[in-house]
């Protein structure tokens, strides 16, 4: 047995459905052919001299004059349109050549300069976010305060070891108002909640973000600026379990669904009772690591209800009125949330950092 | 652990336990390992001295899980034992000492305590030093109680006296150290001279030594303020002071005393051969008026009266009731000076019962609309400031605001205007910054430093300034940039003093405000000629300038700087009511341009002036579109460029109609400015 060639072997046997055949066929094979050499490949192969379509117009001649009319004649169609379909490919291929060969889009876009908000600002931000939507009100106040606000009518009182707690910068010029005591760089935002109880009667719904002082050295922990945001609410009937649904709904929102919080006795002189809340920490889960100094809870704010003793100090009558605090460090729900290690990063201003928040 | 097993037979896992007492908030902040004990570190805070003690523990242990305290030996046993001789003892300063126990003990042998003794106090972070000092450190530990040892035979006259110090006194303490008392300190005297600094530390000369046989054993009570202010001036803390500062059990006086005695019989023979108890008996018991219904409404829970009267038993309190079941008479033990309101006895209740299963719920409250309109649109625009900064490209820091002199002067700040902390952590941080000037060039320097060499920052915070007596706390804005400002492959753009001028036009311009202009002006700081002051709506606002040469050598800086320092206060009250808007004109303007050569005297202001001009029957707008100087202009000349745009709110312009304008405005530029067309 011999292998049917190609061309030429059987002429009498081009049929019209041989010619359809090889229409399907090139049809087929031109869809997805793109590059010159393939074009050329299939020009060959259908209308070269070798191909079937070659060797029937050369047998024409020897067929009945019925059967070459219209045999020539399907064989001079399949001819102009595999013509065309070539030369149709040929255009789109050297039109996509061409469209190379423009502008480079690799190269980078024109992007305007970019500035960027100071991590604190955004943290601080976030947390206003927070609470507004739950009608709260930002409230500003000055950093350099009295002893009064600061202090005193916070019931802290001077002399007493809970001042301890909050070291304090004095300032080194005698002080304008007496009876407001010594001018000092206020140590916690809540001098602003006095601020805004003696300007106003409750109902009181208020958050205070802002700059406090407190003499420690420098170190990877401890700056001596940092900043808080602390809230106020009071009226005539909000409770401590309002202050916990309240600061659930924050975490919540902060740090995300399902993070474990808890609610453990503290002592701030301005609060009774007063809490501390921590959240488990997220780099162990609870199981104790460096960053939760082996608690497995990190402590995230401190709160409480409003010790009568501050009502009195604002001139609010403490038997009818009640309400909670609650205060947090900025710099610290920050580093949390960035993992963050160093808390003078946030004040050394290294633009390559600070380019990092978005 | 096995200390504090004596006092309560707690069987609890060390973990467990301390999980326990920081929920019920007395902080475990470590569980440490001595001698294969566990020890539990905790976080006292100041208002529970009483848990200064193991005995404090122990009672809080009992409290949180319902075990019972083992009852004392000592406290047994009568206290006033043998009356042969008892030692003078007199009160003089009756505010600052409110009882004074001193009991006579003879025949002491002085020597090392027990081993098991020494190693407690080291856990506690005690030096062991013999065993009388050791048994009166012991029962401080244990009970709270701080107690001090006299030789006896030291003391001239055997005497104490309780009296505030002389002029000129002085006293040699416990630590070799030789100290002038201020008048009035509380002291510890014998017939002569101050022996003890009263709740702070005793003397050297009157301390037990290896020789001492008889001792005058001391257990009081001192005024806590007494003792805080005399501990501060004299900059020396002790376990005593720390303890009396924040109160001691006046019912633990006499027990401790007791208990003192016992164990120094016991661990260096001797007996009680004298005894005498001065000053006051414990005054009565704090009893506060606790309302159960109030307590319920301020925390959101629903208590009866038995739940609480079986709680406040639990930390040793006794309850009876007066009138109404809701209404209770609460009587607080001795050692728990901290509870005095009924708001104190709700924190005791909610922290007994545990924080973690009071109810959570979101508070009913009426919506309360701003009620300071003033604040919060201010903090509104703050806020908008900060957003439009970044926005624009410049990146907010936010440096130390706490500067040196150095920093001050080498900025060209003056140190009289600044004001300084009394108390600084360290003279590179003793002054509030007088202006943001110091903390920028501060970071450029870090980043310059760092090798990022192009810089677009801005700060918005307090400054602090003195001015005559009184001290101005006031916001700022500050910006600066140096190096380019931008730069991509296909152009850049340096940072200079435009760039910076452009920047407070956008601001100005977003935040409502009015025109920024510059008044050419001296700075200090800036270099000559490149500096003035910003003027927003006619009105001093702030300044601007490159930074002088000097001041970036004197800070270690060799690359030019362009700052500004504006006061936000004229953005903030910006207009509020927006202007009504202006529909654009159907009828497209007509663009001309013009190039005139002007002499270098002429500003480019003069120029717009004119060519601003209202005009009758057009309204036209400028733009400059190109300015040079230079070898091809004739000297002291330079040329500018202006694209002009005439239009009319009601018809299409002709070209007739603009050229006659046009002309008209090159001519009055020719006549007034001597320009020339070019």
């Amino acid at each position: 047995m011999t292998e049917p060639e190609p061309s030429g072997a059987q002429p009498a046997g081009l049929t019209l459905g041989q010619i359809d055949a090889q229409w399907e066929a090139f049809s087929s094979e031109i869809a997805d052919a793109q590059r010159p050499e393939k074009l050329e490949q299939l020009r060959v192969k259908y209308l070269g001299r070798k191909s079937p379509a070659a060797a029937g117009l050369k047998q024409l001649g020897v067929l009945p004059p019925e059967q070459r009319a219209a045999l020539g004649k399907r064989l001079n169609v399949f001819k102009v349109e595999v013509e065309r379909r070539l030369a149709e490919a040929a255009q789109r291929a050297s039109a996509a050549t061409s469209r190379t060969a423009g502008p480079d889009l690799t190269l980078p876009g024109d992007a305007p300069a970019a500035g960027r908000l100071h991590p604190i600002t955004q943290t601080m931000q976030a947390i206003l976010d927070c609470f507004v939507p739950m009608g709260f009100e930002v409230v500003e106040g000055p950093e350099i305060e009295y002893e009064f606000y600061n202090f005193d009518a916070l019931n802290i009182p001077k002399d007493h070891p809970s001042r301890e707690a909050f070291d304090t910068f004095f300032v080194d010029a005698p002080t304008d108002r007496p009876r407001e005591g010594a001018r000092l760089l206020r140590s916690h935002t809540s001098p602003v909640q006095i601020r805004a109880m003696q300007r106003r009667r409750p109902p009181l719904r208020i958050v205070v973000p802002g700059r406090v002082w407190r003499p420690d050295p420098l170190d990877a922990s401890h700056s001596f600026m940092f900043h808080q945001v602390e809230g106020l609410m009071v009226d005539s009937r909000v409770t401590f379990a309002d202050l916990k649904g309240i600061l659930s709904a924050f975490l919540t929102r902060y740090f995300g669904p399902g993070t474990a919080t808890r609610f453990r006795p503290h002592f701030f002189p301005f609060t009774e009772p007063s809490a501390e809340v921590d959240i488990a920490c997220s780099a162990c889960r609870g199981h104790g690591c460096s960053t939760c100094e082996q608690k497995g809870w990190i402590e995230i704010l401190g709160c409480g209800m409003v010790h009568p003793n501050v009502f009195k100090a604002v001139g609010y009558p403490a038997d009818r009125v009640q309400g909670f605090a609650f205060g947090m460090g900025v710099e610290r729900l920050c580093m949390l949330k960035y993992g963050i290690r160093d808390i003078r990063v946030f004040f050394e201003n290294d633009l390559r950092v600070l380019e990092q928040f978005q | 652990m096995e200390w504090l097993r004596e006092h309560v037979p707690v069987r609890l896992p060390a973990e467990r336990l301390a999980h326990r007492l920081t929920l019920a908030g007395l902080e475990v902040t470590e569980i440490e390992q001595a001698d294969g004990q566990p020890v539990l570190v905790l976080e006292i805070t100041p208002n529970r001295p009483d848990c200064l003690s193991m005995l404090g523990i122990a009672r809080e242990v009992a409290a949180i899980t319902g075990r019972r305290l083992k009852p004392h030996t000592e406290e047994a046993r009568p206290s006033r034992t043998v009356r042969a001789r008892s030692p003078r003892i007199r009160i003089e300063d009756r505010a600052g000492c409110s009882r004074y126990i001193g009991r006579v003990l003879d025949g002491v042998r002085v020597g090392p305590s027990p081993e098991w003794m020494q190693r407690r106090l080291a856990a506690c972070g005690v030096r062991a030093i013999n065993n009388v000092v050791d048994a009166t450190n012991y029962v401080l530990l244990d009970r709270g109680q701080p107690l001090h040892a006299f030789d006896l035979d030291r003391l001239a006259q055997e005497t104490i006296v309780v009296r505030a110090a002389r002029p000129n006194e002085a006293v040699t303490t416990l630590d070799g150290v030789r100290r002038i008392l201020p008048l009035g300190t509380l002291v510890i005297a014998d017939a002569e001279r101050p022996v003890a600094i009263a709740g702070v530390m005793g003397g050297a000369e009157s301390a037990v030594t290896d020789r001492t046989t008889r001792i005058l054993l001391e257990s009081a009570g001192f005024d806590p303020l007494r003792v805080r202010r005399t501990a501060r001036a004299l900059g020396l803390a002790s376990e005593s002071s720390y303890r009396f500062e924040r109160g001691v059990d006046p019912e633990g006086i006499e027990p401790a005393s007791a208990a003192a005695a016992s164990l120094i019989g016991t661990l260096a023979g001797g007996s009680v051969t004298g005894m005498r108890d001065a000053g006051r008996p414990p005054s009565k018991r704090t009893v506060i008026s606790f309302n159960v219904a109030h307590a319920n409404r301020r925390l959101g829970i629903r208590w009866s009266p038995t739940e609480v009267r079986t709680t406040l038993a639990r930390i040793f309190c006794r309850v009876a009731s007066s009138g109404t079941s809701e209404a209770l008479q609460v009587t607080v033990p001795s050692f728990r000076r901290d509870l005095t309101q009924a708001v104190d006895l709700e924190e005791e209740m909610a922290r007994l019962f545990g924080y973690d299963r009071l109810p959570e719920t979101i508070p009913h409250a009426a919506i309360a609309p701003a009620v300071d309109p003033a604040t919060s649109s201010r903090v509104a625009a703050t806020r908008r400031l900060r957003e439009l900064c970044a926005a624009a490209g410049l990146m907010e820091v936010m440096p130390w605001a706490l500067v040196s002199a150095a920093e001050l002067s080498a900025c060209r700040e003056s140190v009289d205007d600044a004001v300084r902390l009394a108390n600084p952590l360290s003279q590179d941080h003793a002054y509030l910054r007088p202006s943001l000037r110091v903390g920028l060039l501060r970071v450029a320097k870090r980043n310059l430093s760092q090798g990022v060499a192009n810089l677009r920052m801005f700060e918005l915070g307090n400054v602090v300034r003195r001015s005559g007596g009184s001290i101005a706390e006031s916001l700022r804005l500050g910006l600066a940039v140096s190096g380019l400002w931008s730069r991509t492959w296909r152009a850049q753009a340096p940072a200079d003093l435009f760039q910076l001028k452009g920047l407070l036009q956008v601001m100005t311009d977003r935040m409502g405000a009015g025109a920024i202009q510059i008044a050419p002006a001296s700075l200090s700081w800036a270099e000559p000629g490149q500096a003035g002051t910003l003027l927003l709506d006619q009105r001093p606002a702030g300044v601007i300038g490159q930074v002088a040469r000097p001041v970036l050598e004197a800070l270690g800086l060799d690359q030019p700087i362009w700052l500004a320092e504006l006061d936000p206060e004229g953005l903030f009250q910006a207009r509020h009511l927006h202007a009504s808007l202006r529909p654009p004109s159907p009828f497209p303007p007509v663009k001309r341009d013009l190039s005139v050569l002007v002499p270098d005297a002429v500003k480019f202001s003069d120029v717009l002036a004119i060519l601003h001009e209202p005009q009758e029957a057009m309204t036209v707008t400028a733009q400059l579109a190109d300015r040079y100087a230079g070898d091809r202009v004739p000297r002291g000349s330079y040329s500018l460029t202006v694209s002009l745009s005439y239009a009319h709110a009601e018809r299409t312009l002709t070209a007739t109609e603009v050229d006659a304008v046009h002309q008209r405005l090159i001519r009055a530029l020719m006549d007034r400015l001597d320009a020339q067309l070019r």
